[in-house]
């Protein structure tokens, strides 16, 4: 049921996000640093190492490196 | 002299910050950055922990990267260095009244990692590729690792696909406990990962990234620094998990700019599933602003929630038919909610900026309710201090 | 309810996933290029009209685009080198913060002239695919080359095109 939420919601963000083709000249805001799927990959990749070694769910679309011994 | 059409780095290139998922590819320039992190986690309450020191991890990383234009290509260089202290839940015992009692490792651990990474990325063709190559090391831990990942975005169209595969190999010959006989001398795992997504331009000011995800874990899975407690013995036993693991994720990534009001919305799902029966869901929401064109406040949001993995109990009555045990917090079920609010500031070719994030690990923050919480659930709080120049 | 969604959905990702512009495709060597009729800097206008008889690039650009850090400065260093013999650059812009545009200028100055283009009309009649995007214009005013992105690679060809059209002009007077 919850994941039947989410989804939905995700749906309609989608949905009123509308869409549009975008010509080429159009794209200066998506080009915007902050608008990166991984605006800061340091800090994003420092993160994604602290939740590796505290949580069970690791992994997405970015390569995962070697593990470590963490406690 | 006839009309001649080239289609080369396009769209990719004007869109790498939106499309792209490998980095430093747009870097024309050479840039070099440096984070430092204090990471720290909240003792046991006195309620819930015992041991000769209960005080739990403190971790100083320092990390550097330097990212060049290499003729067509781009190089990273990604430096770790990282100093850990402190003790770490090693069984749980119940008392008379079944009330649990997290038992932390005797001794503080201190130690070091050290890690590097090189990647490169360059152009073949009409598609962009990045293969890199990692080394991790620590007094009881090793790793290799090596990966290539791709992009590629058809000419004229408002869509990328990206991919990536990843090797990694670990070896790990345990330090503490060596005194016990069954604690394992040295063991070691292989690790494979794949991803595929797309992403589409939904509009002028919104990007969708879709992608999914597999992982497969063979060899030495188990902690050797963790025991499991079983009543029937009054004894315990090693942590002892499947010596297999594989998982899939699905995942999705939004990005909306708000003209109006100059941010950018960020928005992160994650389902993880694996064959230790563990289901996770992550949803991690950030907001971007940029004002004064030279400063950007991004406070986020990070929700996750597990279920326990098959096995796992925080003690047991009798060892199990299949010999597993593992009471480890990782494998429990429960939830966790983290606050992050960052600062970044431009002045000329130099950034500065700083961060602080709260975690919060609780029963009550899971979706699905839970029986019994770990007592060893982490909080922690890190602050960072970020510093990069751009030649 | 949900079936509904998805199929708006599954509807927007296919729009969007059709060609954002249609490349657009020169016929052999004797298209008019779109005349380009826009303001510079300090509001004069100026397009094709006024550079006829010369070789002229194209150039669509904005602040944005990353490899527009390493296009404008090369077809820079062209326009140096080669205006004595008929060449240039006519710059369009495509920005729709002027300022963002004159901020990136001061950081790699050009002297060809700019002509700023926000509502993207130009573009539009250009069909430009990708950015930048570059298109060579011969003396006559017709379309004889379309160049998209930047790669160092394509450099010797483009010139060695340009070079071409500079000596067909000087051979036509």
């Amino acid at each position: 049921m919850k994941q039947l939420i989410t989804a939905s919601g995700m749906l309609l963000l989608l949905a009123l996000t509308g869409c549009v083709p975008v010509k080429a000249w159009e794209r200066g805001d998506l080009a915007r640093p902050e608008m990166a799927f991984e605006p800061d990959p340091m800090l994003a990749g420092y993160r994604r190492h602290v939740e590796f070694s505290k949580e069970a769910a690791s992994g997405g679309p970015v390569l995962s490196g070697g593990g470590c011994g963490c406690n | 002299m006839k009309p001649t059409r080239m289609n080369k780095t396009t769209a990719l290139q004007a869109l790498t910050s939106a499309a792209l998922a490998i980095p430093g590819l747009a870097a024309a320039e050479v840039q070099t950055e440096y984070l430092y992190a204090h990471y720290q986690e909240a003792d046991l309450p006195a309620s819930k922990g015992v041991g000769q020191s209960s005080e739990r991890y403190e971790i100083n990383s320092h990390r550097f990267r330097l990212t060049s234009p290499l003729g067509e290509a781009t190089a990273a260089l990604n430096l770790t260095l990282e100093s850990m202290s402190g003790a770490s839940p090693w069984y749980i015992m119940p008392d008379a009244n079944g009330k649990l009692t997290q038992i932390m490792s005797g001794a503080s651990i201190s130690e070091e990692r050290a890690d590097v990474e090189a990647t490169l990325a360059y152009p073949v063709g009409d598609v962009q590729v990045a293969v890199s190559l990692g080394y991790s090391k620590e007094d009881d831990y090793e790793a290799v690792n090596g990966g290539a990942e791709f992009e590629h975005t058809p000419e004229g169209q408002a869509y990328s696909f990206s991919g990536g595969i990843g090797y990694s190999y670990d070896r790990l010959e345990p330090t503490v406990g060596r005194s016990s006989l069954d604690v394992i001398r040295k063991a070691d795992r292989d690790s494979l990962n794949v991803y595929g997504g797309v992403s589409f331009i939904l509009g002028p000011q919104t990007v969708l990234q879709t992608s999914l995800g597999y992982a497969l874990g063979d060899g030495y899975l188990s902690d050797p620094y963790k025991r499991a407690y079983i009543q029937s013995q009054t004894d315990h036993i090693p942590d002892n998990r499947p010596g297999e693991r594989s998982s899939w994720t699905a995942s999705a990534r939004l990005r909306h700019y708000v003209a109006p009001l100059g941010a950018a919305l960020h928005a992160d799902y994650r389902y993880y599933d694996d064959e230790w029966e563990v289901t996770a869901h992550t949803l991690d929401i950030a907001w971007h602003q940029t004002f004064a064109d030279t400063w950007r406040l991004t406070p986020s949001l990070r929700y996750y929630s597990q279920s326990q993995a098959y096995f796992y109990a925080p003690f047991y009555q009798n060892v199990r038919a299949d010999g597993l045990a593992s009471s480890d917090y990782r494998l429990s079920p429960y939830g966790a909610l983290s606050l992050r609010l960052d600062l970044r500031k431009a002045i000329g070719a130099w950034e500065l900026g700083g961060g602080i994030e709260r975690y919060e690990a609780s029963a009550d923050y899971a979706l699905e309710s839970v029986k019994v919480e770990n007592p060893g659930l982490v909080e922690y709080l890190a602050l960072s201090f970020k510093l990069a120049y751009r030649f | 309810m949900s079936k509904a969604w998805v199929s708006g959905v599954l509807l927007c990702l296919l729009t969007a996933a059709a060609p954002a512009a249609a490349p657009m495709a020169v016929p052999a060597g004797v298209q008019v290029a779109p005349p380009v009729w826009a303001p510079q800097a300090d509001g004069t206008p100026t397009g094709l009209r006024d550079l006829r008889g010369q070789v002229v690039l194209v150039d669509f650009w904005a602040s944005w685009c990353a490899p527009c850090l390493q296009s404008l400065p090369q077809l820079e260093q062209w326009y140096q080198t080669l205006r004595a013999r008929g060449f240039t650059v006519l710059a369009v812009n495509v920005d729709t913060d002027r300022a963002k545009a004159l901020a990136f200028l001061k950081r790699k100055p050009v002297t060809f002239p700019v002509v700023y283009d926000p509502e993207g009309w130009w573009p539009e009649q250009y069909g430009v695919g990708g950015m930048p995007a570059s298109y060579v214009v011969d003396g006559q005013g017709k379309l004889r080359a379309v160049h998209s992105g930047y790669n160092e690679k394509d450099l010797p060809r483009i010139r060695q095109e340009i070079e071409a059209l500079l000596s067909e002009r000087g051979n036509a007077q």
